[in-house]
């Protein structure tokens, strides 16, 4: 997967979007398997994607860490791909936004 | 862990098991969603599998040049499916600016989504794994036999899937 990222823009009002993070990852493990067996997939995506926890950026390093979730299989490949959906939406809308308003300057 | 169905790992390890978030397009679900499409005369239609935070779209008719065709999805607020995955039952919003959740979604406010109609595709096991829908730009009534219609779309949707479903799982793996 090839996430365009836009490391200046955090948040898009319009569509009520935050940039995705390492917290609404790791929250959304703890929602489905529960907070010990949650942060020991996300430890474990995060060994073997070489990261550390608590300290994975927004963007690439996130994006490393889904990818990471997501071969781990079963229902951790499933919330690995809603983490990547929306990582992929804030991206693909903030560019198209950012194309917008350069046209509407320019 | 939440009692939200939406949430539940089960529902999603079954999502996986029906290999339903293969990167690969299946022509009969396609062709499942294009003949709902235009069963009702609405420009989409979508077989969307409903996952914990996001919509994964699974096939889908009339997104080419959209942004939803090129992310394969959206963050689970904005779905109108998700609807169907903690009632069961078919959810139709007819105007979607008068109604009191989806006329803030961005969906509705941003991109112009008016009407949709949805019934939910439930697997052999019992769960909801997302639904089949159409959705238009212009506010409409929809009909009972229309529902009925995407109902049956939906049943021959769900016997595709189930063929689908991954026979052996690996014993390792953690639900």
């Amino acid at each position: 997967m090839n996430i365009s990222h836009n490391q200046s823009l955090q948040a898009i009002a319009e569509y009520n979007l935050v940039e995705p993070s390492e917290q609404d990852a790791r929250a959304a493990l703890q929602r489905v398997f529960g907070a010990a067996d949650g942060e020991s997939r996300w430890l474990q995506a995060c060994a073997e994607s070489g990261l550390r926890s608590g300290l994975v950026r927004p963007g690439d390093e996130l994006e490393r860490a889904a990818s990471a979730l997501g071969l781990q299989g079963g229902a951790t490949a499933a919330v690995a791909r809603s983490i990547l959906i929306r990582m992929r939406t804030f991206y693909r809308i903030a560019s198209r936004l950012n194309n917008t308003s350069a046209r509407a300057s320019s | 862990m939440s009692a939200d169905p939406l949430y539940a790992a089960q529902r999603l390890q079954e999502i996986v098991d029906l290999d339903l978030l293969s990167s690969e397009v299946d022509p009969i679900l396609q062709d499942v969603a294009a003949r709902a499409a235009a069963h009702l005369s609405l420009p989409v239609s979508l077989i969307s599998v409903v996952l914990d935070e996001a919509l994964h779209v699974a096939a889908s008719h009339g997104l080419d040049g959209l942004w939803l065709g090129e992310t394969g999805g959206h963050p689970v607020e904005w779905s109108f499916c998700a609807t169907s995955v903690r009632t069961r039952e078919a959810f139709v919003v007819e105007s979607a600016v008068n109604d009191p959740y989806h006329s803030t979604n961005p969906l509705v406010v941003q991109d112009g989504v008016r009407c949709y109609a949805g019934v939910p595709l439930i697997s052999s096991r019992g769960f909801v794994l997302g639904n089949l829908c159409v959705v238009g730009l212009q506010e409409r009534q929809f009909t009972e036999m229309e529902i009925d219609a995407l109902r049956e779309l939906a049943a021959s949707a769900v016997q595709r899937i189930e063929a689908r479903r991954v026979r052996s799982v690996e014993p390792t793996e953690r639900s």
